[in-house]
């Protein structure tokens, strides 16, 4: 009766499911390229994901395992004439696991991996019929349950900052914490210690030995406490513009991003349009529009290191109108800004010939640490360097405010 | 062999249990479950039971400062019964709990406690 149920080629991964569940299907149900959920008789008894740590990962990671013992389990597995010996049941057998940390893996490792695997709204989908997973059926998952599961945790994530393209942004700490004490949980420790500004969450998470989803929900706290940088075409970056130019010489531009979302008076300026979708409208949203938080493509602009020089481009291109015209908000305000005027503006605004960091570049204030250009050492004592007329950048005269002048002059005659 | 389907069934036979589940406390979400919840919905007594560990957990007070004094259980008290949340503590990463729901008059709380704590350790310890 499996044979009966045709999979699209590409399609929702979660109606797919649904129908090789009622199908009581069994085999591998290959999502994209990373992803892939195994099923035995409808049920969901095994599933990875590229962007889940696996279970040697989560083994390993924490010294649970050594690396030698899981390589061994695995051998074990794959041995001819031992087919029925599964790495699981060889380290229970073995002494290596209980019963009960097997399954308890298992079973985050399931859900952890489903709620990547089903996460996007339309995927390349590819049923091979009758394939199984090395590790067996260790436990058995209804699908219903994993689809539930996985769009509860969706929702739970933007319940807690709306914004899905710090799921798969580069995790960057900001420089500067914007509030004077900083408390983080221990995960949210960990994740500050190994991001390199290289790290998007889901790599985080595979270095780390942590379940993905963990990792997810404690970066999006991270970005709602304003610890680190927004994605470009995050949200509040469009709003954060209309004040930055408006201020004409900002020092150190204050990351809007600081402020925890829905407090709308740090985006003021209700002329640019917010991209901004409430929790519920987000689930419903994500599942069904291309620019949805799921499907990968969708942020590949925003996201992607790949895509990395034509981001600041695309991502004005892609805000509406006054987005994109208070879009060269930040590059004026630099160089109108001192000559040694903050690094950190002039790195916003010069973003479009730094190609290599593509999230730097949109970003304003926060930089990953030592990109700055360094100032130059110099001894004690030592004379200022001489630097050419030619060289020296004079700041336009300033018009005098006559209307000004005189109220203060006025102000001046009657303290007399 | 101590599953996790072992481990509710002996939870079970603690004197005065209603319902015992072993809680993602992540999400609030119930991996297994045995007997009745106290909403009737498993789900609903997950994420409610998240909630509180995840309160005693994280806010200062009860967080010691001290290395690796954790938080062990968390028990609530009502006027008809128990709500026993006990940690479970595996080297791989996870946020696990087991919750045990008592029957007040025909339950012991220091019998459950101690039984709940076996249970846990056992589940995950060879």
């Amino acid at each position: 009766m499996a044979k009966s149920v045709r999979i699209p080629r590409t399609g929702s991964p979660r109606r797919a499911l649904t129908q090789l569940a009622g199908a009581a299907a069994t085999g591998a149900l290959h999502i994209g390229t990373d992803d892939c959920l195994y099923l035995v008789n409808g049920e969901v008894v095994f599933a990875e994901s590229g962007s889940s740590p696996s279970i040697g990962d989560l083994l390993t990671a924490s010294d649970r395992l050594a690396p030698q013992t899981w390589l061994a389990a695995l051998a074990t597995g794959g041995a001819v004439g031992k087919a029925d010996v599964r790495p699981g049941a060889w380290l229970v057998q073995q002494g290596h696991l209980t019963h009960g940390e097997l399954e308890l893996c298992v079973l985050g490792a399931i859900y952890d991996a489903g709620y990547f695997a089903l996460g996007s709204a339309s995927a390349l989908l590819r049923f091979v019929d009758g394939e199984t997973h090395g590790m067996g059926a260790v436990t058995s998952i209804d699908p219903a349950v994993l689809v539930r599961e996985a769009t509860r945790r969706r929702k739970l994530l933007d319940e807690i900052y709306p914004e899905p393209g710090i799921d798969h942004a580069v995790v960057i700490p900001v420089r500067r914490p914007p509030v004077p004490r900083v408390v983080l949980s221990a995960l949210q420790w960990e994740i500050v210690g190994r991001a390199d500004g290289t790290l998007p969450p889901t790599r985080l998470a595979r270095e780390l030995g942590r379940a993905g989803y963990a990792v997810l929900t404690e970066v999006r706290r991270l970005a709602a406490a304003g610890l680190i940088a927004l994605p470009a075409g995050a949200i509040p970056l469009v709003v954060q513009q209309a004040p930055l130019a408006a201020r004409p010489a900002p020092v150190l531009p204050l990351p809007a991003q600081a402020e925890p979302p829905g407090r709308p008076a740090a985006r003021g300026e209700a002329a640019v349009p917010l991209r901004r979708r409430t929790p519920a409208a987000a689930i419903a949203t994500a599942s069904a529009s291309g620019s949805g938080a799921g499907s990968a493509s969708g942020f590949g602009s925003a996201s992607g290191p790949g895509s990395g020089p034509s981001a600041p481009g695309s991502s004005r291109a892609s805000a509406s109108e006054p987005g994109s015209a208070s879009g060269s908000g930040p590059a004026s305000g630099s160089s109108a800004a001192s000559g040694g005027g903050s690094g950190a503006a002039a790195g916003g605004g010069s973003g479009a010939d730094d190609s290599a960091l593509p999230i730097r570049a949109a970003v304003p204030a926060p930089a990953p640490p030592g990109s700055l250009p360094p100032l130059p050492q110099r001894a004690p004592g030592e004379r200022l360097p001489e630097i050419p007329d030619a060289q020296r950048t004079v700041p336009p005269p300033v018009p005098a405010d006559e209307a000004l002048l005189k109220r203060i002059r006025t102000a001046l005659k009657a303290l007399r | 062999m101590s599953g996790i389907d072992d481990c509710l069934r002996q939870a079970m036979t603690i004197p005065g249990a209603i319902g015992a589940s072993v809680v993602d406390y992540t999400t609030g979400f119930a991996l297994a479950w045995a007997g009745n919840a106290p909403t009737g919905d498993p789900e609903a007594s997950a994420a409610g039971s998240s909630d509180v560990i995840h309160a005693a957990i994280n806010r200062a007070p009860f967080a010691s400062t001290r290395p690796n004094d954790l938080v062990e259980d968390v028990v609530i008290t009502t006027h008809g019964g128990y709500h026993l949340l006990r940690m479970i503590r595996t080297d791989f990463d996870s946020r696990l709990l087991l919750y045990v729901w008592l029957d007040r008059h025909e339950g012991n709380l220091a019998v459950a406690q101690r039984r709940i704590r076996i249970l846990a350790d056992d589940l995950v310890a060879a």
